[in-house]
């Protein structure tokens, strides 16, 4: 029974996760293949090349939908800031500070509104990842006056001010909807998230295999022969950015490592458990406990000045500061990591009483973890500047729509089938193409409903963030069931349709709704602002477009006599 | 030298390389000659100049931005390109000898300013 308590066995947990979403990626491959009633579920014979296609064609499709929300949200996560910035139409625009001056001000915030605290969390706004500075606190003393025991605040980097905003999840809740399923715990959508990364590795490396003309085939487009243009388009969507993917999914892999391989962390650390791992790895060294003796806190001033010489200006990226105020206080600075690949940069810890210099911890202290942090710092692409930013965005895209042509292939090779058998079409097949078309137009849909949403909700509603998440489901859900429901061949245009109006009705109801509008934000330089309309503008364009196309294409034309008829007539 | 010079050297440099690898390509040709346009171009010159302008690419990408971010410029900047030197290919292959030249002198150009 201890399996059902997982908060307490967070190893069996993760074990018993692992076990049940590798049995459902499998129940599924069984289901879809059985309903599908053809031979799918087993290798055609003929040796290597034909086996790695029966575990591409698999590995893709059984958690595909869950990859392709995967890819849409973390392409969006690219310009998580942004679109931070732009559901939070109340915050001014971002000035850059003088790091001194700020913190100053901060420190002196933090003495006077959170007293006795055990911990201050200060980050500055170095680069284009942080807009505003912000501070969080924990074990404050509310007897002596704090204003909560645990907090987090966005401050005005000239007056240490607390900046205030609507309650909204942001473009932050948007990208962990890339890598947690929100409704879920986390250690079960690690698990499953984990799983269709994996399957996404085994789908790339078999997609290499079975490749056979991969350098030959590198321009081929053939359009307007169904299956064929299908299988160039997924083709091409995955070669030209393939470096892209591999990275991103082997990266992808790394970031879950802890969860997928809970037993080695569990071997290690028997007694302590994943503290006592996490505290050695992550934790800046030399930290000690509270010596309970007050003492005043050491001036930031020269530390910075010394800083600011070794890193140069305006890059220090945060300040932690343990038991401020006590004898035994320690600062922690760490170095801005705009200059590099990797997640981590330089830390130096100083005494918080006497500002004496105790520990200098390199980025690469240790090879294994700094190996680590150059993947994980690939994969965010925190480091890159609105070039390579785009460049990210670009190759993102290009993966969402290899999912998506993948996904797509599938259906269209069993329809075609299908059809030329005559007769009905499994429920295997009816159930990915309505799963298809509910996904992949759906899923969109889903975000600019979001971030729709986020205008629309009154201001005071106190779960406001929470019901723009619904909002995204309830969307998502309601165009799947839509799907399932309508008639294929109209479904597409269809929901096209209805992905166009929801992106251009974005930068509408953004300029009805606030004095923010897209113009406006163009006049100020609010490029941030204006980026994301300006980007759900064109994708409106685009899925109309696609409308348009589908609309003509599935119009039904007149039979060959009636033309001949009418052509007498004349 | 601004970031925004380098990445559009490298997008008209790795256009360029990519436009010429499709020229080379037999397919290309068969559809210049169907569209009356002259095919006699040195497939084995496209080719070495292609890989020339990719690993110039790359070289000026590293060199510039170091061994960390240089390649995530380069293959950003490829992957792009493909997908442009695709679409002309496919579309208006009639274009790809002035896409080659057009990025050589473009990125000769600005070859200048990035050193």
């Amino acid at each position: 029974m201890g399996l059902c308590r997982p908060a307490s066995h967070p190893c069996v947990a993760q074990y018993v996760g692992a076990v049940t979403a590798f049995a459902s990626g499998w129940i599924m491959v069984v289901g879809v293949s059985f309903m599908s009633g053809n031979e799918v579920a087993k290798p055609r014979p003929g040796g290597f090349r034909p086996a790695m296609t029966w575990v591409h064609t698999w590995a893709g499709l059984t958690l595909g939908w869950v990859l392709y929300l995967m890819f849409v949200t973390g392409t969006a996560g690219y310009f998580d800031t942004e679109i931070d910035r732009w559901m939070k139409p109340e915050l001014p625009l971002p000035t850059k500070p003088n790091t001194e001056h700020t913190v100053e001000k901060i420190v002196q915030r933090l003495e006077k509104d959170v007293p006795g605290a055990e911990r201050w969390f200060i980050t500055l706004p170095v680069d284009r990842n942080q807009p505003y500075p912000s501070v969080f606190w924990q074990g404050a003393s509310v007897d002596q006056g704090a204003l909560s025991e645990n907090g987090r605040l966005t401050l005005d980097a000239q007056t240490a001010e607390t900046l205030s905003s609507r309650d909204t999840g942001g473009g932050q809740t948007l990208y962990q909807m890339h890598w947690r399923l929100h409704y879920l715990p986390r250690q079960y959508s690690d698990i499953i998230i984990g799983v269709a990364t994996l399957f996404m590795m085994v789908g790339l490396i078999t997609g290499i295999i079975i490749h056979k003309k991969i350098f030959a085939d590198f321009f081929t487009l053939r359009l307007g022969k169904d299956r064929r243009s299908w299988l160039d388009a997924h083709n091409f969507l995955s070669v030209f950015a393939l470096p892209f993917h591999l990275m991103i999914t082997y990266s992808g892999l790394l970031f879950l490592g802890f969860s997928l391989m809970p037993f080695i962390i569990s071997s290690q650390y028997p007694e302590e458990g994943r503290r006592q791992f996490y505290a050695e790895v992550f934790d800046p060294p030399g930290m000690v406990e509270a010596a309970e003796r007050s003492a005043p806190l050491t001036s930031f001033k020269p530390l910075i000045n010394m800083l600011e010489q070794r890193w140069g200006k305006s890059n220090i990226q945060t300040i932690d500061v343990r038991h401020p105020g006590d004898a035994n206080a320690r600062v922690v600075f760490y170095q801005g990591i705009g200059h590099t690949v990797s997640t981590s940069a330089e830390r130096l810890v100083f005494d918080g009483v006497n500002g004496e210099l105790l520990h200098r911890e390199p980025a690469s202290a240790s090879k294994a973890k700094y190996s680590r942090d150059v993947f994980l710092g690939l994969h965010e692409g925190l480091f890159a500047g609105p070039a390579l930013r785009w460049l990210y965005f670009f190759s993102g895209l290009l993966g969402t729509g290899m999912v998506a042509t993948g996904l797509i292939l599938w259906s269209r090779k069993r329809r075609q089938k299908a059809d030329r058998k005559g007769g009905r079409p499994s429920r295997g097949l009816i159930l990915v193409e309505a799963l298809n078309a509910g996904t992949v137009v759906g899923v969109p849909v889903a975000v600019a409903v979001y971030l729709i949403a986020n205008r629309m909700l009154p201001v005071e509603f106190s779960a406001r963030a929470q019901w723009e998440v619904n909002s995204f489901f309830i969307t998502w859900l309601a165009l799947l069931l839509y799907a399932g429901i309508r008639c294929r061949t109209k479904v597409w245009f269809e929901l096209c349709a209805v992905a166009g109006i929801a992106f251009v009705a974005v930068p509408v109801v953004n300029a009805i709704s606030t004095q923010r509008g897209l113009i406006s934000s163009v006049a100020r330089g609010d490029w941030a602002f204006a980026g994301v309309d300006i980007v759900c503008t064109v994708l409106g364009v685009c899925f109309s477009g696609v409308a348009w196309k589908l609309a003509k294409a599935t119009k039904p034309r007149p039979k060959a006599k009636d033309r001949t008829k009418a052509g007498a007539e004349q | 030298m601004s970031s925004l010079k380098l990445f559009m050297f490298c997008s008209l440099l790795a256009t360029s390389s990519l436009a010429a690898f499709a020229l080379a390509m037999q397919r290309f040709r068969w559809e210049l000659k169907r569209l009356g346009r002259s095919t006699r171009y040195p497939v084995k010159t496209l080719r070495i100049l292609a890989w020339s302008q990719l690993v110039a690419c790359l070289a000026i990408a590293v060199f510039k931005q170091g061994w960390g971010i240089g390649p995530v410029l380069f293959f950003g900047c490829f992957s792009m390109a493909a997908f442009i030197a695709l679409i002309i290919a496919n579309y208006r292959p009639q274009w790809l000898s002035g896409f080659i030249l057009l990025g050589i002198v473009a990125a000769i150009g600005m070859g200048f300013s990035v050193a």
